[in-house]
Order: structure tokens, then sequence, then C-alpha cells
């Protein structure tokens, strides 16, 4: 318990994050008071403590993306290979761990399939996607799309994000690679690439994430993060350019679809000061910025937001967020000094 | 009432604990002609920033900012962010300076990278200070050491050269290992006149555009600085071993 202490402490005393004691102010501070973090209708309480390990026992490296399994669990990628897999329960225990093979395990998504939950991940070192029952048996790897034409080499591949339709058709997102976009059928046949790397409405510069819009169950479309660009990108589901939706001085990862709302890690902020500088975001049913947990308060000027930054150093490299029925946000960093998820809990 | 005594045994983060970020201060230029303007800001309520002009740390008995100033005086700006909750920021400082001597030609014995060529081969001389952003066309960005001639149009009297340079160690980015200047009365016979070795960094995060000062005092037709980049990155650093960046906006010739 003591060396646990110990360790949580030294972790937040590196980061911007400082232990009291250390302190005195002339400001007249209000002491003791929790942490309220974001904007408007989403505010949050911050658990700096939740999911915390034994580095020793069981390590992360960068938290890449978390899910939320049926069963409420919360199941994290991290690119450990002594345990690529990590579940907790909704308050941070551990309850198991799994997976030695995945250097680049970077996206994760849960795939329901006739009351089972599979998983699909992309590791960027093996260029492939790899799906999994939830409890790390392999049911298939993909390679990169040769046939296609669109690539030299299977290095050229470095997938980043996946997204499943209600059919099982799913999308790969080359974020890393040669920024396309391929469409698969449930077999993991190849069906359509779209994308490509570029400053045109429909290509990208790091296609970091995509996700299912399926809010309007009417009028699905694809979500897609530019994110070097700090853009959202709306598609639809056979690849055409619909819109774009600008999140000024935001690097936003994948989005994440929560109810009426889209949830965003926003990696760092494009202008700082210091480059752990990154923050969360939250756009409402009408994709309208509502909350920026960590940063400068969203607002809209004649339809355009303004640039949004880092106000205070809680996050580091936030890369991905899991909502829960109750609407707590589960954060994983990336190159945070081997750090464990945050909770937030909505106030 | 009866005592309704408050709980502090919270186990969630406690806002005292959390640092604000420094203000973003932005300066029209940082090379001072006539006069430039400069304005502090965080974006965020309840906050309050103080400021000095006399390089020393601010703090909530120095200057609230409230509005841009406008200076003509070059020196070291300081700024801090203050809030009733949060822990106070780090000190923001940006150094401004005097217009230059204007060199008449520069002439480049090493090459930058071709990705980060700058606006030319007078990037460093052109009187433009660049941003904290290493994409910023104001830097100029070499993976080898960096040599040049500056030649003066006359003999003139140099008292100092301002070398501006990115400490950027998470883009890879550090400080130079060694500055050497040597002078030449004619333009073409040059001797060594200083050499200065910069302490190598020994950890950091934080993205900073720092100055050199080197003393010159001599009157000269030109100047040759050779800037040696560190040799490798240092072995604390994520890249430990590899070719670390250099990257320079400015010298200004005082």
């Amino acid at each position: 318990m003591k060396r646990r202490q110990f360790l949580e402490k030294s972790a937040l005393a590196s980061f911007g994050i400082l232990s009291s004691s250390m302190y005195t102010s002339a400001f007249g501070f209000e002491r003791n008071k929790d942490v309220i973090i974001g904007h408007n209708s989403h505010r949050y309480k911050v658990d700096m403590n939740w999911g915390n390990l034994n580095p020793l026992q069981v390590p992360v490296k960068d938290c890449h993306e978390i899910v939320q399994d049926s069963k409420g669990r919360i199941v994290m990628l991290t690119n450990h290979i002594k345990n690529n897999v990590i579940i907790y329960d909704k308050s941070g225990k551990l309850l198991e761990t799994w997976g030695t093979d995945f250097p680049g395990g970077h996206g994760l998504t849960l795939i329901k399939e006739n009351g089972d939950d599979f998983l699909l991940i992309t590791d960027y070192e093996r260029h492939q996607i790899i799906k999994t029952t939830i409890d790390g048996t392999v049911v298939f790897e993909i390679d990169y799309p040769a046939e296609t034409g669109k690539y030299g080499s299977k290095e050229e591949f470095k997938p980043t994000e996946t997204t499943v339709l209600e059919n099982g058709d799913f999308y790969v997102a080359d974020g890393y690679g040669n920024q396309y976009i391929t469409h698969y059928n449930h077999k993991g046949e190849l069906l359509n690439i779209f994308g490509g790397r570029g400053t045109e409405d429909a290509q990208f510069l790091n296609a970091h994430g995509i996700c299912l819009d399926n809010r309007n169950p009417f009028d699905p479309c694809l979500l897609i993060s530019a994110r070097e660009q700090n853009i959202l990108k709306r598609f639809s589901l056979d690849g055409k350019y619909l819109s774009s939706i600008p999140v000024p001085g935001a690097l936003i990862c994948r989005p994440v679809v929560h109810k009426k709302d889209i949830y965003f890690a926003v990696l760092k902020s494009k202008e700082a000061a210091n480059a752990d500088s990154g923050f969360l975001l939250i756009m409402d049913e009408n994709n309208k910025v509502v909350s920026c947990p960590g940063a400068t308060s969203p607002e809209y000027a004649q339809g355009t937001l303004n640039e949004l930054y880092q106000s205070i150093r809680l996050f580091q490299y936030p890369h991905d967020v899991c909502v829960d029925e109750d609407d707590n946000i589960y954060v994983a960093q990336w190159n945070s000094g081997n750090t464990y998820p945050i909770k937030l809990l909505r106030t | 009432m009866l005592g309704c005594k408050q709980e502090h045994s919270s186990a969630m983060l406690q806002s005292q604990d959390v640092r604000l970020v420094k203000p973003r201060v932005l300066a029209t230029s940082k090379i001072i002609d006539t006069s430039v303007f400069v304005s502090a800001e965080l974006r965020m309520d309840g906050i309050e920033i103080y400021m000095t002009s006399d390089g020393t740390e601010p703090s909530i008995n120095s200057k609230l900012y409230t509005q841009p100033l406008q200076i003509s005086e070059p020196g070291i700006y300081k700024f801090k962010a203050y809030h009733r909750e949060w822990q106070e920021s780090e000190t923001e400082t940006i150094t401004l300076l005097r217009k230059g001597i204007s060199a008449d030609t520069i002439i480049w014995s090493s090459k930058p990278h071709v990705k980060y060529s700058g606006k030319g081969i007078n990037t460093l001389v052109n009187n433009n200070k660049a941003s904290v952003n290493y994409m910023d066309p104001e830097w100029v960005g070499f993976d080898s050491n960096a040599n040049a001639i500056t030649v003066f149009k006359e003999k003139t009297f140099i008292k100092t050269l301002d070398i501006g340079y990115l400490n950027n160690p998470s883009a890879w980015i550090f400080p130079p290992e060694q500055i050497e200047i040597f002078i030449s009365e004619n333009g073409l016979d040059f001797v060594a006149l200083e050499k200065l070795n910069l302490s190598p960094l020994t950890s950091g995060k934080d993205q900073r555009v720092e100055t050199i000062q080197m003393t010159i005092n001599k009157t000269v037709k030109a100047i040759k600085v050779e800037v040696k980049n560190v040799k490798e990155i240092p072995s604390w650093h994520e890249g430990a071993g590899k070719t670390a960046w250099l990257f320079m906006d400015e010298w200004i010739f005082n």
C-alpha cells in the first residue's frame, strides 16, 4: 500500500500536477476543492487514482484506446507486450489481462455478433488488423490491401482505427500510413477504398480515427478525424465526402459517439508553450462543440469556433475516451510517463 | 445553523494541485524598429495575468496586465497567470531585441535540411523572429552543423551578436552544443574570436525560443559563425543516440 501511494505521488508530481503541501500561495486559494473541468452541460470531477496498477506486474507503455464491453467492463489496449489488453471493472479494479503479440497495438473496437463480444485491433507495427474474441483468441488477421494498387509494400499500411456497421461490415482508417479508408464485409473481404493523403475535401492528413455515426438511424454516416488538420470529416457509408467540421487548435483523435453526443480525446493543442497540451472535446447533437475539459471554453462567433487550447496542465497526451452508461469518461493517454487511465465523473 | 463542517477528505483531484498553462504572449515583432505591440491571454474566467519588464519573476504584486502594450524598449518581459482556484502558471518570457545592423550578404558553407530551409538563405538576417512552432518558415533547421559568413557593406563596429534558437526536445530539437565566432577585417582572412560551449539539456518537455548573446566588440568587415549541433541525442531522451535537430531563426548584429 505504501509503495502504491508513493508511485501515485511521484507520477503526479512530475507533470505539472503538484501535491499541495509543496506550495503556499498568497493568492487566497480556495483550498480543498474538487477539480471540476469542462463547460456548459458537460462537467466532470477527476479521479487520478482510477485503475492505477503495480507497474512491475501489469505495466503499460502508451495507453492507446479503451472500449466498454457488453458486460460493462472497461477494456484497454496498450502497446506493452507483457499485457496488451487490460480489463477493469468500472471502479478501476483489475479483472484480467491478455495479449503479448501487439507491439503496435493502437485501435480497439468492440463488435457485438450474435450475443458475443469480439474485438478489432489495429497494429501499425504488424501492419495488420486482427479480430479476436473478447478473451483474446484470434479469429482472423487482415494484411494491407495490396489488390487496390494504392500500396507499394505492407510497410506503407499503418492502420490506426476501425469502426463496425450493424451488418458486420467494417472500415479501417490508415492514419499513420497512406491515409486511405478501406471498407470490408464481415468476413474481411475488401469492398471499397477511398480517401488518401492530401488536403482536398475527400483526403486526409493523419486519418487517425473513424466512427459510425448512427445517431440518426435513417441517415447514418462515417465520422473521420483528420487530426493534423484539426478537422472532423463526414463521409457517406459508400465513401463520398459530405462535409467538414473544423475544430481549430484541437488535434482530435477518434470520434466516440455516445447517446446524442460525440466525444474526443485531443492529443494536444496546435499552439502551446508546453508540448503535452492535450484536453478533451465534446460535440452535441448538432455537432457543435459544447465542452472542452482541460481547455478554453468553446465559443462561436458568426458560426466559427474560436481556437481551442489547453488551459490547465491536467492531461498530457489524451489518446482515446470511453464513455459509460452513467456518462463517466475513461481517458487513455499516449506518451504520458506510463500512466494508467484517468476517470472523469459527470457532475 | 449547526456547524455544517465540510468534509475535506475527497479522493478526487483538488484544484490547487493543478497548474494553469502559461499565458499566451504574442508580439507583432520581437525585433523593435520603432515600437511593437505585445499581448497576453489565457482565455478562462477569473484569470489575472501579472507581468514585469525588468527580467524579474512576476508575482501578484507586479503590474496587472489589462490590455496590449506598446513597447519601444528592448528587454525581457515576463508574464504569469493566476487564478483563485488553480495553481499559478509557470512564467512566460518574451525577449524583445533592438533591430540590428543589416548584413550585406550571407554565405553559407553548410546546408539546412531541405524540409526546414526557412525563407531562403537570408532567413537568419531578415529581421524576423519565429514563433515557437517549428513549422514556422522563419525557422531554419539543421541536422548537421550550421556554418556561414556574414559580410557587411562597410567595416562596422559590432558589439554583440544575438543568436536565436529553438529548444523543443519533444520534437528532437536541441540547443546548439558550441558556437564559435571568427572575425575578419578584410572579408578574406579570419581569426578566431570567441568559442562558447552550451551546457547540454538534461531533461525537458517545454518548447521555448531562446537567445544567446556573443560578445564581439570589434570593427569588422565580416563575421564567420560556426554553430555545432549536439552530436547525438542524449541518453535520457526517447531518441537517444540519434541525430538531433538544430533550429535557428535570427542572427542580430548590434
